[in-house]
């Protein structure tokens, strides 16, 4: 447990938003990045937080779903991993931290999420909650869950999702948002994930089923919104972990079809309005907005590459064949249960 | 509430359904019942003597009391200010806060026009509680290359294995602070006025330039203080402080202060907590004290500062002199609608180099020979074998360090009797030793 020491919580958030609206839109940056040489790798970049900038560092080295998995490798996450962390960290801070705004003391809360990205399979993602309260009360923050968290409601709304390309030599090129039309089936596997809950805004993602083990990856808020910069927060897991699936794609089919090798940098963006989760505005739009990606590509052989039509092919196919795109994009059906572990007291 | 669910659960009231409903916001601060505490648009010299006194209910006493006490009772308050992480406005602790200093830091944030202010050991712990509270490993921070040496020491040796980089620049070049910035930029760190070459940056220029990179803008306002300048009214986001110099005013003391919006000085107080760099209540008083009389302290400092450079300008033992009065080299971008005065000091090179300027040193009766600035006693060094003799020829020539600098913090003291000390001094140095 922290030492207390906290002077901003959510509470002077919510009075400053009423004060001036702009302190409401929060913006993150994910990056990754797919060498030749030094494989798939995701950080986060400078977030704002209204008009406070917060520059953390953290980088991941990640395992690249388009490269056949070896055996020293199995503990890196996937990009999956990255957005199915984002995805249930939001929906386990939203739950404890509403809860705990209701006054609700949690003892432990924990998630476990699935996503088949097979058509028609749903995103599932189910709560162990050990609290001293009635079952409506459980159901009450499920509900809350469904109607304030930004990413899980961003998982069921249809969120356009823009991109760009930026070759160097010409002009950037904006693609239009994706469309679910064209989507093609995700060759991404299955992710799967075991959240917990630890303390204020902090959890742990762990590879489902769960092993102490296993390495975590930490999901926390910044210092300046709550947090002490243990990890990335909910949002910049989940811009990360698209921005390398894309990057991975493209690093996957470079040489295939524009006859060499190039390192890929995606830089992944969204816009939050918190002013949705804390209900400090009610008309406040929940779900993130202003999701896209930009694109750029560096090559020795670059001069040798084919026709700009060609890179803006693959790279438009990278980013409609996305599976997290497609989460994001395209509403989904999502099944969320909560439970009580077996160990928690009978309600009261 | 529980202690676990720290940042979602504070403001909690009875019936609260989410957290649009909790109650606890930010006040300025912080202050007690018995702190005076006046509107920030009252003159400076008002506010120097009436802001943020303890008025003692019980003795009624004039002066602020010495809350000379490590602890305090603890009560329902105090509890409740634990469970909803809010140490900073009861008194529980010393270290977390103490009335005495919450008198000194009133009177600051008044005369600052800012919300809150948190008092520190030094200044310098003011300034490393300030960095750090508000960058986060992975930023950037841009400062200049001729900043104070402690501050630079700081940001130099410290700073890398903290994982803050920094970027060095000349402060009055707007362009070369503009092109120094990157997305991750988090702070912009300057001073009103520099040690020893006494530039004056363009802080309306600095403050645009963080703004567009939505960063934040600290000033160091030890050598001009608010009384001349207020750089929250320029665009500054926090100011920070050398308390020891003009605001102590009487070389008795060793303090520091940052103050700006509580949005940010509540971080700040929290790093101070964590780094222990907690102003003790005696010094409290001291501060506190001396700054009554900050006004007409700068006001005669100003004018004995202008009258001295003026002197030296004409006195043919003087190569340069260096004052925003005077104009020239560093001071091309000074607004004076910004200022209502450049402060005490000024830097001057005797002729002949560093042998002389010993020598003229030596020969002062009035003046003190010793480090530091802004006491009510004129006191005078060379930079070159003191604040900056780490620096390399080449380096101080670089930020303008040239052989024979002097650093001239004038005093209170009647100016004819300085100018006259420093006539003779310069005169014997330069004359009859030389034959």
């Amino acid at each position: 447990m922290r030492n207390s020491f906290n002077t901003a919580s959510f509470s002077e958030v919510v009075h400053e938003i009423r004060e001036d609206a702009s302190e409401g839109l929060f913006r993150y940056v994910g990056r990754a990045r797919h060498s030749p040489l030094r494989g798939l790798s995701a950080e986060v970049g400078p977030a704002m937080f209204g008009r406070v900038k917060s520059a953390r560092r953290f980088t991941y080295a990640l395992r690249d779903p388009f490269t056949p998995v070896t055996t020293s490798d199995t503990d890196e996450p996937t990009p999956i991993d990255l957005a199915l962390t984002g995805i249930g960290s939001c929906s386990l801070m939203t739950l404890v931290g509403g809860g705990s705004a209701k006054g609700i003391v949690f003892d432990a809360v924990s998630v476990d999420l699935t996503c088949d990205h097979a058509d028609k399979a749903p995103v599932t993602l189910d709560f162990a909650i050990d609290a001293e309260i009635r079952d409506e009360r459980i159901d009450e923050l499920i509900q809350r869950v469904r109607q304030r968290s930004p990413n899980y409601a961003t998982l069921v709304a249809a969120v356009p999702v823009h991109w760009a390309w930026e070759p160097s030599t010409a002009p950037t090129r904006r693609g239009e948002p994706a469309d679910p039309t064209r989507s093609r089936r995700s060759p991404a596997r299955p992710g799967t994930r075991h959240l917990r809950w630890l303390s204020g805004p902090q959890s742990e993602s762990f590879a489902h089923p769960f092993s102490a083990a296993a390495t975590a990856l930490r999901v926390d808020n910044p210092k300046q919104l709550t947090g002490v910069d243990w990890g990335p927060n909910p949002q910049e897991y989940l811009m990360m972990g698209y921005a390398a699936e894309v990057a991975a794609h493209l690093g996957a089919h470079s040489r295939s079809r524009l006859g060499h090798e190039a390192i890929w940098e995606v830089t992944a963006r969204c816009t939050e309005d918190v002013s949705g989760l804390l209900r400090a505005d009610p008309a406040a739009v929940v779900h993130l907005q202003d999701v896209g990606c930009r694109v750029s590509m560096s090559s020795p052989a670059a001069s040798h590459a084919r026709s700009i039509g060609d890179i803006e092919e693959l790279v438009d196919e990278a980013v409609s064949t996305s599976a997290i795109g497609r989460l994001i994009s395209e509403p989904q059906i999502v099944d969320m249960a909560a439970r009580r572990p077996a160990s928690s007291p009978s309600a009261r | 509430m529980d202690r676990t669910a720290i940042g979602f659960g504070e403001g909690h009231t009875p019936g609260a359904e989410w957290f649009d409903e909790l109650r606890r916001r930010r006040i300025k601060g912080p202050i007690s019942t018995q702190n005076r505490s006046l509107s920030r648009s009252l003159a400076p010299e008002t506010l120097a003597v009436h802001a943020g006194t303890y008025e003692d209910p019980i003795t009624g006493a004039v002066g602020t009391p010495i809350f000379q006490t490590s602890t305090f009772l603890l009560d329902q308050a105090s509890y409740d200010a634990f469970a909803d992480g809010a140490l900073r406005d009861v008194p529980i602790y010393s270290r977390y806060g103490n009335p005495s200093q919450w008198s000194v830091q009133e009177k600051i944030a008044a005369l600052e026009g800012a919300e809150s202010a948190v008092a520190t050991s030094s200044g310098m712990a003011a300034i490393a509680a300030t960095v750090y509270a508000l960058t986060n490993c992975g930023s950037h921070i841009v400062s200049a290359y001729d900043v104070y040496g402690g501050t630079y020491n700081l940001l130099r040796e410290d700073m890398p294995s903290a994982g803050r980089d920094v970027t060095f620049v000349d402060p009055l070049d707007l362009d070369a602070i503009r092109a120094a910035v990157r997305p991750e930029t988090q702070l912009l760190l300057f001073e009103s006025l520099t040690n020893p070459m006494l530039k004056a940056p363009d802080i309306r220029g600095l403050a645009r330039i963080a703004e567009e990179a939505g960063a934040l803008l600290v000033i160091d306002n030890t050598f001009l203080t608010p009384i001349n300048v207020r750089p929250l009214d320029l665009g500054a986001d926090i100011v920070v402080h050398s308390a020891t110099k003009y605001l102590g005013g009487h070389s008795d003391l060793t303090a520091g202060v940052a103050t700006g919006r509580r949005k940010f000085v509540d971080r700040i107080w929290a790093q101070v907590l964590r780094f222990g760099g907690t102003l003790d209540p005696l010094v409290c008083f001291l501060l506190e004290r001396g700054i009554k009389t900050l006004a007409l302290r700068i006001r005669v400092q100003n004018e004995n500062a202008v009258a001295l450079a003026g002197y030296l300008a004409s006195s043919p033992y003087v190569e340069a002199v260096h004052h925003p009065a005077l104009g020239g080299k560093g001071h091309e971008a000074l607004r004076p609608e910004d200022y209502r005065g450049f402060g005490g000091m000024v830097g001057f090179e005797v002729a002949g180099g560093d042998e002389r300027a010993l020598r003229f040193m030596s020969h002062l009766t009035l003046p003190y020979v010793a480090t530091s600035l802004g006491g009510v006693e004129s006191l005078v060094s060379m930079p070159a074998n003191t604040s900056h003799s780490s620096l390399t020829r080449r380096q101080m020539s670089t930020i303008g360090i040239n052989p024979g600098l002097i650093r001239f913090s004038v005093g209170i003291e009647n100016v004819g009797d300085l100018v006259e000390d420093v006539q003779t001094a310069l005169k014997t140095a330069c004359e009859v030793e030389d034959r």
